[in-house]
C-alpha cells in the first residue's frame, strides 16, 4: 500500500473502495513503529482507539451509513492542543500528566468529520523554539537526514506528515512555527489569517500572534483541512466570519495577471546561496506561468525580530505565570513549603528556552523598561502592518524564502539563543500583523535537504494565497522523502 | 549591563528558582542589546498608533454549567484526601 498519498487522494480511493479505513490506518501505526525510533515525531500514539474508530468508520460506509468528510483520515496534533482524554503535555516536564477535560475546537470540528485522531506530535516546549530540540521529550529528528533539525516549534507535526506518518497535522505558529518545519522537511503549511481558526484549546503562549495551522503533503489537503476548521466559534471571541469561504474552490485559477512583490529585507544578507537561486526560480516560474513580479521594500521587517521576541516574550511571561503544579502537573510534594518557594522549586522544572523568555518577558515590561522595548515593539507592529497595506495596494502577493538557510545539524546553535531567534525573520511578519502565509516545498539543496518558498497575501485572502501555492506546487517535481 | 542581582530579581518575578543564574545573564544580556534597536527606530506618530486602538470584544457575562457537574474536570485533578488538592502554606 502506498502510504505517501496525499489526503485528498486517500479520499477518493476509500469512496472507491480500493482501500479501506482500517487498512489504511493499520498500515500507518505500521509506518510509525518502524521509523519512530529514528525520528521520535510522536509523544503519545492513540493506536487502539484509532483503529477501532476506523472499524466503525469502513463500517458505517458498508452500510451507506453518512459519514464525516474526513473519511477515517488519520491526523497528528500538535501536543499544546487539547485532546480529551489524551495526554496534552506541550512537551514540558510541568504538564507531563496533564489531560485535558475538553476538545479544543479544531479537533472537535475534525472528530465531527470523522478525522481519526493518531495521537500528539512532539514540539519544542510550549511552541517556543525554532528547531524542536527544546522538547523536554527530547529532539525531532528531519527525516530527510536524521542528523539534522527539522525546523520548529510544530517539528512533529511537519515530520509525522514528511515522513508518511499522518497524513495530515494541525501545528501552531506563533512567529513560524508552522512554516519553519514545512520548510525544512518539505510540505504544505500555513498560518492562516489571526482569528480564521478558533484558538479555543489551544494551550496559550502568545495569544495576540499564535494561530493553529494545518501541514499537508499538498495544498490542496490544506485547503480541504482549513474549510472544517476555520470559522467563528462562541469560543474564542477573537474567531472571525469567513462567510461562504470555500477554500478548495478554484484552487486551478492561476496566477496569470497576478502581481507577486520580492520582500526585498527578507532576500538579501544572510541568505544562503541555494535558498536564493530556489527563490529567482520561483518568481520566474510565476513569471512563466504569467505573474507579473517585482522587488518591494519593506523597511520595518529589519526591526521585527526585536519586536516579535519583545511581544512574544511579555505574552509568555504572563501566561506562563499560571503554571503552580497544584491542580495539575507533575508529582512533587507540597509538604514543607510556604507557596512562594513551592512555586519557585517547581517551576524550576520549565526548560531552558521557557526560562529564557520568561526572565526576558519580566525584563521589558518592567517598570522603567516598558516604554523603550515592549511599547516600542508594539509600534514596530503597527509599521509592519501599515506597509504591508501600502504594499498590498500595489501587489496581490508577496514572496520570499520561509527560511533564510537550509536545515542544520541537531545541536548545532542550541546554545545561541539569538541566532536561532534570527532565523524567523522571514517568517514572523505574517504573525505580527496577523496576514496569512504558507510554505510550498519547492526544492531539494544539493546536500538533500528541503527548500520551501513562502507566499504571503492580506488579512482573510486565503483563497488568493492557496491558488498561488497551487500553481508554484505544479511546476515542482520533487523527490520522495528517503527514509 | 545585566547582573547577577537583576536576573535573581527576574527569576524571582517569574517565580521561578534559576539553577545556574550565570548562564542565563549571558544570553538574557546578548538578547537584550539586541531589543536596543527598538529604541532607535523612528515613527511616523499617528500611523504607528492604529493597533492600540483596537477595541475588546466580550462575550456576554453569562453563568455555564459544567456537563456532568463538573466530573470529567474534577477527575483530572491532583487530588489529596478527601477529594481535595494539597497546597503549600500561605504566609
Amino acid at each position: 500500500m502506498n502510504l505517501g498519498i496525499s489526503a485528498t487522494e486517500f479520499l477518493s480511493q476509500v469512496r472507491e473502495g480500493n482501500v479501506s479505513v482500517e487498512e489504511f490506518v493499520a498500515e500507518t501505526i505500521d509506518r510509525i513503529q518502524k521509523v519512530e525510533g529514528k525520528i521520535h515525531a510522536y509523544l503519545t500514539i492513540d493506536d487502539k482507539n484509532a483503529l477501532e474508530k476506523a472499524k466503525m468508520i469502513d463500517k458505517k460506509i458498508r452500510n451507506k451509513e453518512k459519514v464525516g468528510s474526513c473519511l477515517g483520515m488519520p491526523i497528528s496534533i500538535k501536543d499544546n492542543i487539547c485532546t480529551a482524554g489524551l495526554k496534552t503535555t506541550c512537551a514540558s516536564k510541568m504538564l507531563e500528566n496533564f489531560i485535558a477535560p475538553y476538545d479544543a475546537t479544531v479537533v472537535s470540528k475534525l472528530k465531527t468529520e470523522d478525522a481519526i485522531i493518531l495521537g500528539k506530535v512532539n514540539l519544542d516546549e510550549f511552541a517556543m523554539g525554532s528547531t524542536t530540540e527544546f522538547s523536554y521529550f527530547g529532539p525531532t529528528k528531519n527525516p530527510w537526514n536524521i542528523e539534522y533539525v527539522p525546523g520548529g516549534s510544530s517539528g512533529g507535526s511537519g515530520v509525522s506528515v514528511s515522513a508518511l506518518e499522518s497524513l495530515i497535522s494541525l501545528g501552531s505558529d506563533t512567529g513560524g512555527s508552522v512554516r519553519s518545519p514545512s520548510s525544512f522537511c518539505s510540505v504544505v503549511g500555513l498560518k492562516p489569517t489571526y482569528g480564521l481558526v478558533s484558538r479555543y484549546g489551544l494551550v496559550s503562549y502568545a495569544n495576540s500572534i499564535e494561530q493553529i495551522g494545518p501541514v499537508a503533503r499538498t495544498v490542496e489537503d490544506v485547503a480541504f483541512i482549513l474549510n472544517i476548521i476555520s470559522g467563528l466559534d462562541a469560543h474564542d471571541n477573537t474567531t472571525l466570519d469567513k462567510g461562504n469561504a470555500d477554500y478548495t474552490k478554484d484552487l486551478d485559477a492561476g496566477v496569470s495577471g497576478k502581481k507577486i512583490g520580492m520582500i526585498i529585507q527578507m532576500t538579501g544578507d544572510g541568505i544562503d546561496k541555494e535558498v536564493a537561486s530556489a527563490t529567482n526560480k520561483a518568481i520566474s516560474k510565476f513569471e512563466d506561468l504569467g505573474a507579473e513580479c517585482s522587488s518591494i521594500s519593506l523597511d520595518a521587517v529589519e526591526h521585527s525580530v526585536a519586536a516579535y521576541y519583545t511581544i512574544a516574550s511579555a505574552e509568555a511571561s504572563s501566561n506562563l505565570s499560571r503554571y503552580d503544579n497544584l491542580r495539575y502537573g507533575f508529582d512533587f510534594g507540597t509538604e514543607g513549603y510556604e507557596f512562594k518557594a513551592y512555586a519557585s522549586k517547581v517551576r524550576s522544572n520549565f526548560g531552558p528556552e521557557v526560562t529564557r523568555r520568561m526572565l526576558l518577558g519580566a525584563f521589558v515590561l518592567s517598570t522603567g523598561y516598558y516604554g523603550k522595548y515592549y511599547l516600542k515593539a508594539q509600534k514596530v507592529r503597527a509599521m509592519i502592518k501599515s506597509q504591508l497595506d501600502e504594499a498590498f495596494k500595489k501587489v496581490d502577493l508577496l514572496i520570499a524564502p520561509t527560511m533564510p538557510i537550509l536545515p542544520f545539524k541537531i545541536g548545532e546553535k542550541i546554545d545561541d539563543p539569538l541566532t536561532l531567534y534570527l532565523l524567523d525573520i522571514n517568517t514572523i511578519t505574517a504573525n505580527l500583523s496577523g496576514i496569512p502565509a504558507i510554505s510550498v516545498p519547492f526544492d531539494i539543496s544539493s546536500s538533500g535537504l528541503p527548500i520551501g518558498i513562502q507566499l504571503l497575501a492580506n488579512t482573510l485572502q486565503e483563497n488568493k494565497l492557496l491558488q498561488a501555492a497551487y500553481a508554484l506546487q505544479q511546476t515542482t517535481h520533487l523527490p520522495k522523502v528517503p527514509l | 549591563m545585566v547582573e547577577r542581582k537583576q536576573i535573581e530579581h527576574l527569576g524571582n518575578l517569574v517565580k521561578i528558582e534559576l539553577k545556574d543564574p550565570e548562564k542565563y545573564i549571558k544570553q538574557v544580556e546578548q538578547i537584550l542589546s539586541y531589543f536596543e534597536r527598538l529604541d532607535k527606530v523612528e515613527f511616523d506618530s499617528d500611523k504607528m498608533l492604529r493597533l492600540e486602538a483596537s477595541v475588546n470584544v466580550l462575550r456576554e457575562d453569562k453563568h455555564e454549567t459544567y456537563a456532568d457537574d463538573g466530573k470529567p474536570l474534577i477527575e483530572k485533578l491532583k487530588k489529596d484526601q478527601n477529594n481535595f488538592i494539597r497546597a503549600p502554606k500561605m504566609v
